[in-house]
């Protein structure tokens, strides 16, 4: 009877439990919630590092950013990699700028905010009365929020009146943008982030995409872990993690890989994976600058190019360039092909772009879900800020071209400036602004969230340039010393990521709100507002009269209106409500595109086109296949320089490392830039990991300590591009591309010794 | 989607040292670790040092997908912790970390459940390494 | 004997079919669900390794089910 008693109230017990854990657990979702427990608020934002873009919520405890965590509705599916994890602590850093400094006696001190500013617009009145708007340069970055960087392309381009306005997505993206264009018409991708979870087939070719991109390598490995028949092939000299997930590595000797996939597409011709009626329906040919060849030109182009003369040319096999081509060409398969800096920092770095293209544009495999060529973008706003509004010397806001008459008159109309105020010369692309830096053709620089003093190129020449006594060098930045605010006349405190708010636009022209969490530290201010400072100081405040970066981006949504991007529905309310947006976004509560040119998904294609795909880029509406040949890159081995050197990435940094030098974590992990080498070549030169190892280009010189490596590549050196003692840029090379004019960083011909 | 937050009432609760999330500072300047010099990641040594670890990350979600030991561990020496807070899990996981506050979980971590370094979502258990994801 | 208040979470949607076949198995008695992806149950077991042994023979064997949350566990004294 007891034992009944005892068991009936035990299950009684048990049941009521469980009945009440129903209502408990569902509710872990919201307490997830915008504000949390005990004083904990979680503010909506987006990873600092790369072009990725992933949606993640910051927490807030007693005024302090003291976690991070994913946003499970935004793309990432709540998953971070291991350097957004750590993000909190680039906030709190010992080496964080708090107030500004001037050089006097050719030592920076700590100064007043009114002082470094006045002192700046003077320096800037003065060149600009002397020498000419000219004289003057904005060189900023894909890390600014949209608003900062639309406010310095407003302020130098129509108030001073100079083009010479760059950034460092010259240094990343460029090559991309000028295949986009030359083949599409427009820039940015048409596909998505969603294409990985259809295609069965992925290319990645110039892309350490597990390093650089984690998030979207992620999204990959899901995708291979669904569907047992899924296969990647990755073509780089290398053998990185990425490979991992390799069914195929092509490693090939660095600049020929324009013979891989040109024989690639010899291979598809051959065995009959081309498709036809999509060539005849929507494709154009080309060659130079013209598109002036047919079908059969560009099947007489190709007939050089077999498996064979690839391989011998880039040192793989016919084998693996014909397997590739059947994976990629399997009739059926959507293909997805990914790349990023191994082919866009190359003198050839245009038209390695067309030539991926290429393959999808012969095979159709482009426009249905899985189906997309997808460029990856190094950094978190270099899409949205300075690609799409044009804060590069030759462009003007979405789309528009600063030699295009009638694009000029439409923003000088948009703007409320006098007609003829915006000039019609392009300015100075990067390095020759760099360059015009060390002429003294160039005498005010002001560099807003970057570091060129450690990523540019040839580097040494051009901290000269910095340095010399009459170059007056600005660097709004938030870290101090950088290798660049190391050289500055005058370094302004900017505030960081969770201290501002403003729009960052990834890779996939996904646009999203970071809201500000905390404030500024010390005397930190956003560079919105230093920009609007200046502005006022120089005579053009009525330019950006704005008391907000919302102000701004209500002006911004009016100027992309009726263009390829229209965004015009991205209010800020609906990026505040909403886990990022794609454009074209017409109007408001349009769902946003996630397969552009495609009917039904871009609502820039007719509803009653006859075809499933537009490309309304172009005039003719037909997308170009270009006739790109095999060419080398600048610098090869010689007898005097016998390496080839390449530079890139590790995944525990991030561009110069002033970030995530101050996560202890990363700290102690991968920062030091180390000579990786093939055991072949180590032991030819007697080097053992650890043992000292000069390297000399042209250039220049440095020592680093050796890596051997199983995965480097017989007569290849890699150096990773982080460490700001060890500046693999020392010896790079700065040729660049005569397209997009973006410098060869990938490939350099250097000579080893013990040192 | 496997990674659910799939607990069970297997394992044994353990609860883990407070977490530092949160506790922020300057770049260390000197690991504990002498023979540590800030130019490798943990597993260069520990593929020698713990091969079972290294070997069960690397066949793990984690080690696919690049989540290197001081992502759960910390940094070394002082900011070194064995057994990882569930702080250290928000990042990617904050679902799951929040459900470890229903009282059915009282007194449990992640490894209660998911075996460390390996760290197979629980349908897996017993059912070997990397098995049907 | 033990005896264990449990939620089971399953799949989207699949909450009834699991507890269709929870209920046939006649070791679980189903007490309540919220219709989509949530069951309360009572089970019970000579011993709790037992109820482990159960629940991750659950979990194992039936795909629908992604987790099972002990809300309760209580001893009988015999």
């Amino acid at each position: 009877m007891t034992t009944i008693s005892r068991r009936s109230f035990l299950e009684a017990t048990a049941a009521a439990s469980a009945v009440a854990g129903l209502g408990g657990l569902p509710g872990v979702r919201q307490a997830l919630a915008a504000t949390g427990r005990g004083g904990e608020t979680w503010v909506k934002s987006v990873c600092r590092y790369c072009g990725t873009g992933c949606g993640l919520f910051i927490g807030v405890r007693d005024g302090k950013v003291f976690a991070v965590r994913g946003d499970k509705d935004n793309h990432n599916d709540g998953f971070l990699c291991l350097k957004g994890f750590l993000l909190p602590q680039i906030l709190y850093a010992s080496d964080r700028c708090l107030h500004p400094w001037v050089r006097k006696d050719g030592k920076l001190v700590r100064t007043s905010w009114d002082e470094a500013m006045s002192l700046v617009a003077a320096r800037f009145r003065e060149s600009i009365e002397k020498y000419g708007p000219d004289s003057v340069a904005f060189y900023g970055s894909g890390q600014g929020l949209t608003e900062e960087t639309y406010c310095a392309n407003k302020l130098f381009k129509a108030g001073i009146r100079t083009n010479n306005v760059e950034g460092n997505p010259r240094l990343c993206m460029a090559s991309a943008v000028g295949g986009y264009v030359t083949t599409f018409g427009k820039d940015e991708p048409m596909g998505c982030y969603e294409d990985i979870d259809h295609a069965d087939v992925f290319l990645l070719i110039g892309s350490n995409t597990a390093e650089a991109h984690p998030i979207v390598f992620q999204r990959v490995v899901r995708r291979k872990e669904a569907k047992r028949d899924v296969r990647v092939i990755v073509i780089d000299p290398r053998r990185t993690p990425t490979s991992r997930i390799a069914d195929l590595h092509i490693s090939f000797t660095p600049g020929n890989d324009l013979a891989i996939l040109n024989a690639m597409a010899h291979v598809l011709l051959k065995e009959g994976l081309v498709d036809e009626g999509f060539i005849a329906k929507h494709l154009a040919f080309g060659e130079g600058a013209e598109v002036n060849k047919s079908w059969e030109d560009y099947k007489a182009f190709l007939a050089d190019y077999t498996p064979e003369k690839a391989a011998s040319i880039a040192s793989c096999t016919a084998e693996e360039v014909i397997t590739a081509a059947r994976w990629f060409g399997e009739r059926g398969k959507a293909a997805m092909s990914m790349w990023t800096m191994g082919l866009n920092q190359r003198t050839k770095g245009v038209w390695a772009n067309n030539l991926v293209h290429n393959l999808h544009l012969i095979t159709g495999k482009i426009g249905t879900p899985g189906n997309t060529p997808f460029s990856l973008t190094g950094q978190p706003n270099a899409c949205g800020g300075v690609r799409d509004g044009g804060a590069l010397s030759h462009l003007l806001p979405y789309g528009r071209l600063i030699a295009n008459d009638g694009h000029r008159a439409e923003m000088e109309k948009l703007w409320g400036v006098p007609e003829g105020t915006l000039k019609p010369k392009p300015g100075l692309a990067t390095v020759d602004m760099f360059r015009a830096l060390e002429s003294g053709d160039i005498k005010c620089l002001y560099i807003m969230c970057t570091n060129p003093g450690q990523s540019l190129p040839n580097v040494t020449r051009y901290r000269k340039a910095m340095e010399k006594a009459d170059s007056f060098v600005v660097v709004s930045e938030a870290f101090h010393p950088t290798r660049t605010s190391e050289l500055a006349d005058v370094v302004l405190p900017a505030a960081l990521w969770a201290e501002k708010d403003g729009v960052y636009g990834c890779a996939e022209r996904r646009y999203q709100l970071l809201e500000q969490a905390i404030p500024p530290a010390g005397e930190a201010r956003p560079d919105f507002a230093i920009l609007c400072d200046l502005a006022a100081r120089l005579g053009h405040g009525k330019l950006l009269p704005f008391k907000t970066p919302a102000d701004a981006w209500a002006e911004i949504l009016t100027l992309c209106k009726g263009t390829a991007y229209d965004f015009t529905g991205m209010t800020r309310e609906s990026l505040r409500s909403s886990h990022g947006l794609l454009w074209p976004l017409p109007a408001p509560g349009h769902p946003g595109t996630r397969w552009r040119y495609v009917k039904g998904d871009d609502p820039l294609v007719p509803a009653d086109h006859p075809e499933r795909i537009l490309f309304y880029g172009r005039p003719d509406k037909r997308a170009v296949v270009w006739l790109r040949p095999q060419k080398p890159p600048e610098e090869v081995p010689d007898a005097e320089y016998p390496y080839f050197f390449t530079t890139g990435r590790e995944i525990e940094h991030w561009h110069t490392a002033t970030m995530t030098r101050n996560c202890r974590e990363l700290a102690n992990t991968n920062l030091e830039s180390m000579a990786q080498l093939h055991p072949a070549d180590a032991t030819r030169l007697g080097l053992r990991t650890g043992a000292p190892v000069r390297i000399t280009s042209r250039r220049g010189s440095q020592v680093f300590r050796t890596k051997v490596s199983d995965g480097a590549r017989q007569g290849v050196v890699f150096v990773h591009m982080h460490d700001a003692d060890r500046m693999c840029n020392v010896i790079t090379i700065d040729a660049v591309d005569p397209g997009s004019k973006q410098p060869e960083f990938k490939v350099c011909a250097v000579k080893l010794e013990k040192a | 989607m496997l990674l659910v937050p799939a607990v069970a009432l297997v394992g044994v609760a353990l609860a883990g040292p407070p977490g530092k999330t949160g506790k922020t500072g300057k770049a260390a300047t000197r690991p504990a670790h002498p023979e540590v010099d800030r130019v490798e990641a943990c597993d260069a040594c520990h593929t020698d040092a713990t091969p079972q670890v290294v070997t069960e990350w690397l066949a793990g979600k984690h080690g696919m997908n690049n989540v290197k030991c001081f992502v759960c561990h910390g940094s070394v020496g002082a900011d070194f912790v064995l057994r990882a807070p569930a702080e250290r899990c928000i990042g990617c996981h904050a679902e799951q970390v929040a459900s470890l506050g229903h009282p059915a979980l009282a007194g449990k971590d992640c490894f209660s459940c998911h075996p460390p370094h390996l760290l197979s979502p629980h349908r897996l258990l017993g059912a070997g390494a990397g098995g049907a994801q | 004997m033990v005896v264990a208040g449990v939620v089971i979470e399953t799949q989207a949607g699949k909450a009834p079919e699991v507890a269709e076949r929870l209920a046939a198995s006649g070791r679980v008695r189903v007490e309540g669900g919220d219709g989509d992806r949530r069951l309360a149950a009572v089970v019970s077991a000579a011993t709790g390794a037992e109820l482990e042994r159960w629940a991750e023979v659950l979990l194992r064997t039936d795909v629908m089910v992604l987790g099972v949350f002990p809300t309760f566990v209580g001893e009988d004294e015999e």
